[in-house]
């Protein structure tokens, strides 16, 4: 997968722009706030349909305007497409080759981002290793996303629902709540299996992966960790049944607290080195480690599963990592369209000779500097 | 709104409030009629009130009609055996269409959805109950839309329905006729594989 060219329309501080990147690597520099990261967000909303770092869509947008508009030519498997964002405010509209399209088509395209809010992926609370399942670990498989919007919807819901039971707001409280149940624990138990079924596939290259940067010093271990007591090698009937009887008894407590108790949305993924939980251990050189590695897998499983590699996004991460982990990256990625945002080249220009491009950012505008 | 006189501006505020109606819509309908002779703003407006005043559920299925009961229950030539349940009185409009169903019908007007306030008691139940305790229906076939609300909203009729002794069925989801494999989503193709059915 590559992309072809990018075209700007009012996004963030670009006006207008339009540039044609290098099939392997393009590296990005400019000073502080030039617009470096805002090209790497509009690649990624390009595949992702959201930003990484805006919470609203009103942020991606020129301030002066009301609209933004993403153009991207890709080539998939051969197959050239016009991949085009129309956002505004609040509502946005995906056009591809001319055509109004669904959302869930975009699951075919593969971005893999590593950014340095990745970091708390490893130190930071579970809620951000679920965004890294649902994200990272979910867009590995194309039925994922629109599963998790389903179980996501129906807790919702049944959110709502405890809240009335105890407020006393409806009549028919125990029929009702055993009806969501039956969607939340069907739905739970589908976005829980799916979420396992990728990760047999990608920890063990993660853990290969590892070893390898490490040098054989560090083994890296990563199990999923469920809220519900679940063994290894459950069949999505099987998970459906614990999650049902665990969950039966979790209801009282549901109910005053309005809150569901139990499900995918309560589950994190525990890492840890040398049997060594890397959250509250790891030094902040392994801490950025299994987060490489980690990503590095995310390459390496979407190669396997759909035959082509994604497009890979690294945004002010590289010269964060010592020389050996930097050309274990490099020597990584030779077969990966990458985007490199940094402020500061440090001489790489010379490492990667022949095989990329060399852009300067400077207030919204884009040039290409000098070919490596 | 600086632009238009305060008739002219209200008018455009009111075809702006209808669905799939943006701005530039509702000024282009509004200067159509201001455009078009007298008569034709007259007859829009009288069509308007009729439709509110005449309009309203059938006592049988709840259906919308002008009368007190709607043409499809009055209809003596259907299966009295099979009653299908719909969420919308369009779904009624698409199930005719296609002319495949000759039972009838009943309309929820809704479907379960705790987060815009709708529980049971906002659906037709106590009419559905009415009918199923006194008519002749063995089948009753839920064809509430596959969403989550959907879906939620078939599971409670079925559990309200079964202990009735009335035999419950869900229409199919899956593949849409004519089109091809490749362009369903994942969990579409689950669903057709879940509820394939003998062939040949």
């Amino acid at each position: 997968m590559r992309v072809i060219n990018v075209t700007l329309k009012n996004f963030r501080n670009y006006q207008e722009e339009s540039f044609q990147p290098h099939q392997a690597i393009n590296i990005i520099t400019g000073s502080n706030a030039q617009g470096k990261t805002n090209l790497l967000e509009s690649i990624y909303y390009t595949f992702r349909g959201r930003s990484f770092r805006a919470e609203r869509d009103k942020d991606i947008i020129h301030w002066q305007n009301d609209t933004t508009t993403i153009r991207t030519g890709v080539l998939l498997n051969s197959r050239n497409v016009d991949i085009k964002w129309k956002i505004k405010e609040n509502n946005k509209k995906l056009i591809i080759n001319g055509i109004d399209t669904p959302r869930a088509e975009l699951d075919h395209f593969g971005v893999v981002l590593f950014c340095p809010e990745d970091l708390y992926l490893v130190k930071g609370s579970p809620q951000e290793r679920r965004k890294f399942l649902d994200n990272d670990v979910g867009s590995l498989n194309p039925g994922y996303s629109k599963t998790w919007r389903q179980y996501a919807r129906v807790l919702t819901q049944r959110n709502t629902l405890l809240k009335e039971i105890r407020d006393k707001r409806t009549s028919q409280t125990q029929d009702m709540l055993e009806v969501w149940d039956e969607q939340l624990y069907r739905h739970g138990a589908r976005v829980i299996y799916l979420r396992l079924q990728i990760l047999k596939k990608l920890i063990p290259i993660a853990r290969s992966i590892h070893h390898k940067i490490t040098e054989g010093a560090e083994e890296l271990q990563a199990k999923y960790l469920s809220s519900l007591a679940l063994e290894p090698g459950l069949t999505e009937e099987q998970i459906y049944q614990i999650f049902f009887k665990t969950g039966q008894k979790m209801r009282p407590t549901e109910i005053q607290r309005c809150q569901t108790m139990l499900g995918p949305h309560r589950d994190d993924l525990s890492l840890s080195l040398n049997g060594i939980e890397a959250r509250s251990f790891g030094s902040q050189g392994q801490q950025r480690t299994v987060t490489l590695s980690l990503k590095l897998s995310q390459l390496e499983l979407w190669y396997r599963e759909f035959g082509d590699y994604p497009i890979l996004l690294l945004d002010d991460v590289l010269f964060e990592l010592d020389h050996s982990r930097q050309s274990m990256l490099l020597d990584k990625i030779n077969k990966v369209q990458t985007f490199i945002t940094t402020s500061f080249t440090g001489g790489i220009e010379n490492t990667i000779k022949g095989a990329g491009l060399l852009w300067q950012v400077n207030a919204g505008n884009l040039t290409a500097k000098e070919e490596l | 709104m600086l632009y238009y006189s305060g008739p002219v501006a209200r008018l455009v505020d009111e075809f702006a409030k209808l669905p799939g109606i943006g701005a530039k819509t509702a000024q282009r309908l509004a200067f159509h009629i201001l455009n078009s002779p007298p008569e034709a703003a007259q007859s829009l407006a009288k069509a308007l009130v009729e439709v509110r005043q005449s309009i309203k559920r059938c006592s049988c299925c709840c259906n919308l009609t002008d009368e007190e009961l709607c043409p499809i229950c009055r209809d003596t030539t259907r299966n009295g055996k099979l009653l299908c349940i719909v969420e919308e009185p369009r779904d009624v409009i698409a199930m005719e269409k296609a002319r495949g169903f000759r039972g009838y019908y009943h309309v929820l007007h809704g479907a379960i959805s705790p987060m815009d306030g709708i529980g049971p008691e906002n659906l037709t139940l106590k009419e559905l109950l009415k009918r199923l305790q006194s008519d002749e229906i063995e089948e009753v076939i839920l064809a509430a839309n596959s969403d989550v609300e959907g879906e939620t909203t078939a599971l409670y009729l079925a559990r309200l329905i079964k202990p009735l002794g009335i035999k419950v069925t869900r229409i199919a989801h899956g593949i849409p006729v004519g089109s091809d494999l490749e362009y369903a989503d994942a969990m579409t193709l689950n669903k057709a594989l879940e509820g394939r059915g003998e062939f040949g």
